[in-house]
């Protein structure tokens, strides 16, 4: 019942079979390659993204997990259109924003504010945060007067829990969990209605994660934000997220609510996946093993992306690659055994 | 059982311009042969201090003012360097955090085990040590070893390198391995493995490990004690289980429930430990805690409290509210 309420609202974001590849071949001596004695030209693509499609509801948080190199912080980038994407459509409340040039964009990128990994790149060392959170303001209200400005960034940093009365300060005199104070805050000083958070907490010690978690849940309680959350870590997600979203090699495995997730994961990779968290006072918990390693997004497996680790493959994963199918209760999985119902 | 380690009342200090820093104030603890110790804290508390202190690895400008090393009964912390040697990346092995940097770029992953060993192991011929390295290959699980001694570190991902780290800590078959980090670097899914790895080899060859990390979780599934840091000292320490299970320090208390698995519905508030970590330069009077303490008393911004048996008798706590009066 639900699920076919939110279904009937209107999505803030929908993304259709988005690729994003990357060529990192560099310049053309470096492309030529000798091969069975004949000089060849190589290029290496990264396939960092292949035919990613899901919906993001208003006011939910969607988490998208995976490890490190699978694409979840490309996926990020490409919808808030940090990276143009190779093909694919985005739409943004229904209106198509990936075909968009900088100007149409504007308004846009008002409403879709990031929040980046690590505080320390990510603030501008030579401003002080009064700058760093009047620019976006300025820059999307160049009439807004100052005496306005001055009491939003005011108003700002007092709800992020930086104390106004350092707003002259530089970023290298605050700490870690402090600067991503200012990195949330310069997101709302925009008004935003959807935050890719990339990693928020990933470079902050256990005590602030919880602090800068908690602010971030009350950030979205009070302007009414739906967040795209990406992280690696599946304790936060399981805490925090409505949705979430299982990427491996550039491909989502499964797309679910999160309790259903954490009770009865469908594909192999969020199976293997769950197992492996480490949780508290569970001594010798026994995980599901996985073969192998994560290939690299440059040569990827023929077939499913994961069948060269899964341990219910059979000879149709490693010929046809699966889709993404829609589960009776809203889940979105691509396996084909679970297709087959034998998982 | 016997003791493996032994470190009594070590204090580390950095000099500074400014005047000495104490990054390590006061910290003791044993270790039994086969045993694997938990250092926990957030980054700052010093762990890593204390694991380098270990092995008599500080380096200028830091340096033990006070306290004692044993291992297997020497006091090493008093061992100069070039006996130290002898110990060190012999009966101790460490492991990093990151292990691209600990490997030679330049060097094959063969010429990097083999120079280990015949550096400890003066006698030993050059087919003995490719031998030996090619077993702790095996022992690691590393498919095709024979193959991987010839290829340089880029050419294997980042759980393979750690697994090729591991191996070359076991060619000495230490008594103790000190593991600073070791799967911060990594994925979940890597870092279950490496972890799985590291306390079947210890079990096996019953070495003792000393983890240190800031990660609860991967401490309460591999080790047996635990010792929490905060601010250079110990403050809460006993069987792994019992701490996890019911932590008596308001700071362990708090980490364990800032932690977003801790019970409790999805989407609420976590519970948050006001404050940050003092900086080493102005760290509190009395309890170093007591600023950010939900529970604090007069006496704790007076006088630091002791490391003292807890009042169940399951390990040891440094807080006020347990002292008998």
């Amino acid at each position: 019942m639900q699920e076919k309420i939110s279904m009937s609202v209107d999505k803030v974001l929908r993304v259709e079979n988005l690729v994003r590849h990357f060529d990192i071949s560099g310049g053309f001596l470096d492309q030529l390659k000798f091969r069975d004695r004949r000089l060849t030209r190589v290029k290496t693509i990264v396939k960092a993204l292949n035919n990613v499609r899901f919906s993001i509801f208003p006011g939910e948080t969607f988490s998208v997990v995976g490890e490190s190199g699978c694409g979840k912080s490309t996926l990020g980038r490409t919808v808030v259109g940090l990276h143009p994407p190779n093909s694919g459509k985005i739409f943004y409340k229904g209106e198509r924003i990936d075909n968009l040039n900088a100007k149409e964009m504007l308004p846009y990128r008002q409403k879709m504010q990031m929040v980046f990994q690590d505080p320390y790149a990510s603030l501008n060392p030579r401003m002080t945060v009064q700058q760093i959170l009047r620019e976006p303001v300025v820059f999307h209200n160049p009439d807004m007067p100052g005496k306005q400005v001055r009491e939003r960034v005011a108003r700002i940093m007092d709800q992020v829990g930086v104390d106004p009365a350092w707003s002259f300060r530089y970023p290298h005199e605050f700490s870690g969990g402090q600067r991503q104070r200012i990195s949330i805050a310069r997101a709302l000083m925009v008004n935003p209605e959807f935050i890719v958070a990339d990693e928020p907490i990933s470079a902050l010690d256990v005590s602030i994660q919880a602090q800068i978690l908690n602010l971030l849940m009350d950030a979205q309680e009070e302007h009414g934000l739906t967040y795209m959350f990406i992280t690696h870590d599946l304790a936060v997600v399981e805490r925090f997220s409505t949705r979430v979203a299982v990427m491996y090699l550039g491909t989502l495995c499964e797309v679910a609510r999160t309790a259903d997730l954490f009770s009865s994961p469908r594909h192999p990779y969020t199976q293997a996946l769950m197992s492996a968290i480490p949780r508290l006072g569970r001594a010798g918990s026994k995980h599901i093993k996985l073969r192998g390693e994560v290939p690299t997004p440059i040569d990827l497996p023929s077939g499913c992306v994961f069948s060269g680790r899964c341990p219910h493959v059979r000879e149709r994963c490693l010929r046809e690659a699966p889709q993404l199918m829609d589960m009776e209760d809203g889940t979105l999985v691509a396996c084909h055994g679970v297709e087959e119902k034998r998982i | 059982m016997s003791k493996l380690l032994e470190v009594r009342d070590l204090v580390v200090n950095f000099a500074l311009r400014f005047g000495d820093l104490t990054a390590l104030n006061g910290i003791s603890f044993d270790l039994q042969a086969g045993e694997r110790l938990g250092l926990v804290g957030e980054s700052g508390a010093g762990k890593s201090v204390a694991g380098f202190s270990v092995i008599n690895l500080i380096s200028k400008p830091g340096y033990i003012a006070q306290g004692k090393v044993f291992f297997e009964g020497e006091a090493v912390s008093d061992y100069p360097q070039e006996k130290m040697r002898h110990i060190r990346g012999n009966r101790i092995s460490m492991i990093f955090q990151d292990p691209m940097m600990t490997l030679n770029p330049v060097l094959t992953i063969g010429t990097q085990m083999t120079e280990t060993l015949l550096a400890h192991r003066p006698g030993m011929s050059r087919r003995e040590a490719e031998r030996i390295a090619l077993d702790k290959l095996r022992q690691v699980h590393i498919p095709s070893p024979a193959e991987r001694l010839k290829q340089y570190p880029h050419e294997f991902s980042g759980g393979m390198r750690q697994r090729i780290i591991i191996a070359i800590s076991l060619l000495t078959d230490p008594a103790l391995i000190v593991a600073d980090e070791p799967t911060t670097a990594l994925d979940v899914t890597i870092q279950a493995e490496i972890m799985d790895l590291l306390t079947e080899l210890c079990e096996k060859h019953s070495m003792g490990l000393i983890l240190i990390t800031h990660d609860l979780g991967v401490v309460s599934q591999t080790t047996q004690r635990i010792a929490v840091m905060y601010a250079g000292r110990i403050v809460e320490s006993g069987s792994t289980r019992d701490v996890v299970d019911n932590p008596r320090h308001p700071y362990t208390q708090g980490l364990i429930s800032a932690l977003p698995q801790a019970a409790g519905q999805s989407g609420k508030r976590l519970h948050q430990i006001p404050g940050t970590m003092p900086n080493l330069t102005s760290i509190p009077d009395g309890c170093s805690f007591h600023p950010r303490c939900t529970q604090a008393l007069p006496v704790c911004s007076r006088i630091t409290p002791e490391l003292k048996e807890n009042p169940e008798g399951t390990g040891l706590v440094a807080c006020h509210l347990y002292e008998q009066d």
